[in-house]
């Protein structure tokens, strides 16, 4: 695009040439001569005390450092809000799980690593392991953390409003299931990887993160070193969707670059291992009931819902808060009454993934709500429609919604698309040996963080000697393109074109502190700091013109590469204007708080102060139209339509990239992808078994926008990154509930679909 | 043994042990760091590199198969005028996100064009099908590969 940036009007990514060019670099692509490469060694078994290490490696060609957890000097503990997880496991310490690092050996070359970790004798003794959560919370069951306080259960949560249980018994019609949803896992196409280097003193560390500042504080603990010695940066990531949201691989890293001073030390986990040590989507068991009235308003809501925490509580809590948020989706509910745990297991360990805890409950709440418009005889839209949250109503967590509120205009403009009017010409169109169908799911999504962790973001943007602006982004791009988003709020109240920003990456050193790339906040958040950071940089760039031309502020306007005195028609390039300002004038910062919760509405509920509950959501419709196989039972899903209410848009290639992007994970997780695992073991170990879309497997996402002016929103936006994943899977399983009846287990598999169609007994999934 | 190959118009011979994987001389020994891997096993096309002209997973090949070959990567054409309308339409349309997996997208797209410069859209899903990208949903990846053949065409080159 020509011209000064402005909102509404597609824009490519900043970055966008490198990366088709080959250029941008990841951290897996840092290199460097006389790069060390450190592999870890893992204990491959899933419960244990460490016995012994053996010194096997020491001696071995080109073997620089064996690492161990005697050579940590910090706390040698992981972990965001519950300090958990050993960097490497301490002799006479417990092994949880197969992934848990014993040792990391670092040696010149990645082979001789490999080859070194491996020859490293590890003894074990075995302990007996649970990989079952109700199981895990059996009073026998043995415990992972004999001294913890509450044995397996690593949290759990409720909320109550009304009497749900006598509403329910005086509900007109009512519907009830357990579903079961496997673990997921994110597969960015980059696994965990960086560089760190030592000097002795000072530890810098260029890492694939979503969260560079947290990382450095978690490693300052761990490591024993102070966190101003550690500089963390985050290049470009090759992909996150939450599994970067935490340390996975900076903490032996660190130790491994901590045990070879002076050398800097490569590290990129392999697929296997990557699939095995990253944190997962929480497999879920979700029992749910749901009434109604006759004359089609939903009443009550009763949901338990268990997560497999893993060896780990990672981001357990809060994802668990959020399932508990999402329960009640989109509908008003008289009466409430939700429940929800979260139990460790000697399983890999469950964390952030995109949408955290909503598609678990979700997933459940839209097939139930279909079920229910299904018995009442009513288009399913339709009904919701009815029981759809407008603003100002109470939603399920108790929270008057005083923000925008898309569902009811979402669900309107669905209602009038052809692929839902046709619906009926598609169902009988299918040849012989396949049936179709069509299937509709009303979903929403918080806004970034809830109570207790404050939402802030601090902007920083700076008009360069070279009168160009340098935005120093403070939150990764995993590849959502929020670093050019930010350059396009930039832009147009600045009136520049693209090519006058230069984009930071976060750098601890560099940039300011503002929260993970996570929770649909990132877009919103720092926008709202960033236009701040601008409106105080065009303050001053308007005084000091002023005072250069000997013009009145309001006789001078900003255009793209100069300022223009109207009245004279003279004019300042901004290199001549950035020429009369030090620094410290050039360089603007802002901060901001997003107002996305509140202390907490009139319900009881615990556990406090974790995320509970938000006040601003987005809001979409997804309709998928599905065919099924009737001789294989394989699924197709060939069209898609996603109506989606995420504030005003700024970027619509961008917003259409999110929208599309979490449809094809989500529908990965509706239909294929199986994480598998056996007494702790990774059975889907590689990208051959765990089967993840490719450009044969999706339809072709037809998106809408519906945009309702967001008052707190930068431009009036609201986050969008999380939502779409929600809506594929209740949205394919209503379409597939027509032909083969109710699915409860995902994914929803040729076999699960065939063995359903031919009225096999209740497919209960695994957990 | 001596490997002699030709990488991007450049002609070397190198000391390799015959089981060296491809992906791993290009970017440890040779610098080439947009070849990227992505699984290891040949499942995400992240690594791809045009071997005498088509695609090929360089984590699966090993070094003596590279004796008298020429290899490309995308550091070999994107200066080239005959791919540049290719490369403007990945970035134009948002085929673009992580990025991580577009080298090995656009060389996909390369063999595919070379071979039958007027693909149709469900030829180019088949085309990238050993391609994966986590990110987008492809539809943006299809329009830009049939956008790029189109100006391509346009073009005669």
């Amino acid at each position: 695009m020509r011209g000064p940036l402005v909102a509404g009007i597609s824009v490519p990514r900043i970055e966008g040439m490198a990366k088709v060019r080959g250029e941008e670099r990841y951290a897996s692509d840092i290199t460097g001569p006389g790069i060390l490469w450190a592999v870890a060694r893992r204990a491959g078994i899933p419960s244990g005390i460490l016995r012994s290490l053996g010194d096997e490696p020491v001696s071995m060609d080109g073997v620089v450092a064996v690492c161990k957890a005697d050579s940590i000097e910090g706390e040698n503990l992981l972990g965001v809000l519950e300090p958990d997880q050993p960097v490497l496991v301490p002799l006479g310490g417990r092994i949880r799980y197969r992934g848990d690092p014993v040792a990391v050996v670092v040696a010149d070359t990645r082979e001789r690593a490999e080859a070194a970790a491996r020859a490293l004798t590890v003894e074990i003794d075995p302990l007996p392991a649970v990989f079952d959560p109700p199981e895990a919370l059996s009073p026998d069951a043995p415990l992972l953390y004999p001294d913890r306080e509450g044995g397996n259960l690593l949290v759990s949560g409720w909320v109550r409003r009304g009497d749900a249980k006598s509403v329910l018994e005086d509900c007109d019609l009512v519907e009830e299931d357990v579903f079961r949803f496997p673990m997921q896992e994110h597969a960015y196409l980059e696994t965990e990887s960086g560089v760190a280097l030592y000097d002795g003193e000072n530890l810098e560390m260029e890492v694939s993160t979503q969260n560079p500042w947290r990382d450095r504080d978690e490693l300052s603990r761990a490591l024993g070193l102070p966190r101003e010695r550690i500089r963390v940066k985050a290049p470009c990531l090759g992909g996150g969707f939450g599994g970067k949201d935490g340390v996975v691989i900076q903490g032996i890293l660190g130790a491994a670059a901590m045990a070879c001073p002076g050398r800097t030390v490569k590290m990129v986990f392999s697929r296997e291992e990557s699939f095995l040590c990253s944190p997962k989507r929480h497999s879920s068991v979700t029992e749910m009931t749901l009434g109604c009235s006759s004359d089609g308003f939903l009443r009550a809501i009763r949901c338990r819902f268990t997560l497999d925490s893993g060896a780990y509580a990672s981001m357990s809590v809060p994802v668990l808060t959020n399932g508990l948020d999402h329960c009640c989706g989109a509908y008003r509910f008289e009466a409430v009454e939700l429940e929800g745990r979260a139990v460790y297991t000697n399983n890999p360990f469950g964390g952030a993934f995109r949408a955290f805890g909503a598609p678990q409950v979700m997933g459940a709440l839209e097939q139930l709500v279909d079920r229910l418009a299904k018995r009442l005889g009513m288009d399913p839209l339709e009904f919701r429609k009815k029981n759809g949250l407008v603003r100002g109503d109470m939603n399920g967590s108790g929270v008057v919604l005083t923000s925008t509120v898309g569902a009811v205009p979402c669900l309107d403009r669905a209602l009038e698309q052809e692929i839902w009017t046709s619906r009926e010409e598609w169902r009988n169109s299918a040849p012989e040996g396949k049936a179709r169908s069509t299937g509709a799911a009303l979903i929403c999504h918080g806004q970034g963080f809830g109570p207790g962790i404050p939402d802030f973001a601090n902007a920083r943007i700076e008009l360069t000697e070279e009168g160009r602006f340098r935005l120093y982004s403070g939150i990764p791009d995993m590849g959502q393109g929020n670093g050019s988003t930010y350059v396009h709020l930039a832009g147009e109240p600045l009136c520049q074109e693209r090519d006058r920003f230069d984009l930071v990456q976060p750098d601890t050193d560099r940039s300011l502190r503002s929260g993970p790339a996570a929770a649909s906040r990132t877009t919103y958040i720092y926008g709202r700091a960033l236009l701040a950071a601008v409106d105080e940089l065009k303050r001053r760039m308007y005084v000091k013109a002023g005072m250069v031309l000997g013009a009145r502020e309001d006789d001078l306007v900003l255009l793209p590469g100069r300022m223009r005195c109207i009245s004279s028609g003279r004019e300042l390039p901004l290199e001549v204007l950035a020429g009369f300002m030090e620094l410290p004038e050039r360089c603007s910062v802002a901060g901001s708080l997003a107002p996305v919760s509140f202390p907490g509405p009139e319900t009881d509920y615990g556990p406090k102060n974790s995320g509970f509950p938000h006040c601003i959501f987005s809001w979409a419709v997804h309709v998928a139209r599905v065919e099924v196989d009737l001789f294989t039972g394989q699924v197709s899903v060939p069209r898609y339509l996603a109506v989606t209410e995420a504030g005003r848009v700024v970027n619509p290639q961008m917003y259409r990239q999110q929208v599309e992007g979490g449809v094809a994970q989500g529908l990965g997780y509706a239909l294929f992808e199986d994480f598998s695992v056996k007494n702790g073991e990774v059975v889907s170990k590689d990208l051959s078994t765990y089967i993840i879309p490719t450009s044969m497997d999706l339809p072709e996402v037809e998106c809408l926008a519906v945009e309702l002016d967001e008052p707190s929103g930068p431009k009036g936006l609201k986050g969008l990154g999380e939502l779409p994943l929600i809506g594929p899977l209740p949205a394919v399983a209503n379409g597939l509930a027509n032909i083969c009846g109710p699915l409860t287990a995902s994914p929803f598999t040729a076999e699960r679909v065939f063995f359903s169609l031919s009225g096999g007994a209740r497919d209960e999934g695994r957990v | 043994m001596k490997v002699e190959f030709n990488l991007n118009g450049e002609d070397l011979s190198m000391e390799l042990s015959g089981d060296e994987r491809v992906l791993d001389i290009l970017r440890d020994r040779v610098g080439i760091p947009s070849c990227r891997e992505g699984c290891g096993t040949g499942e995400c096309g992240a690594c791809t590199v045009l071997v005498d002209g088509e695609s090929r997973l360089s984590c699966l090949m090993v070094s003596a198969q590279l004796d008298g070959k020429t290899v490309t990567t995308v550091e070999g054409i994107r200066d080239l005028p005959r791919w540049a309308p290719l490369f403007e339409s990945f970035d134009r349309l948002g085929a673009v996100q992580c990025g991580y997996c577009t080298p090995g997208m656009v060389l996909a797209a390369v063999d595919l064009l070379t071979r039958n410069p007027d693909p149709s859209r469900d030829e180019v899903r088949i085309a990238l099908s050993g391609n994966i990208c986590r990110c987008t949903g492809y539809r943006a990846i299809v329009d830009a590969v049939m956008e790029g053949a189109e100006i391509m065409r346009g073009l005669s080159l």
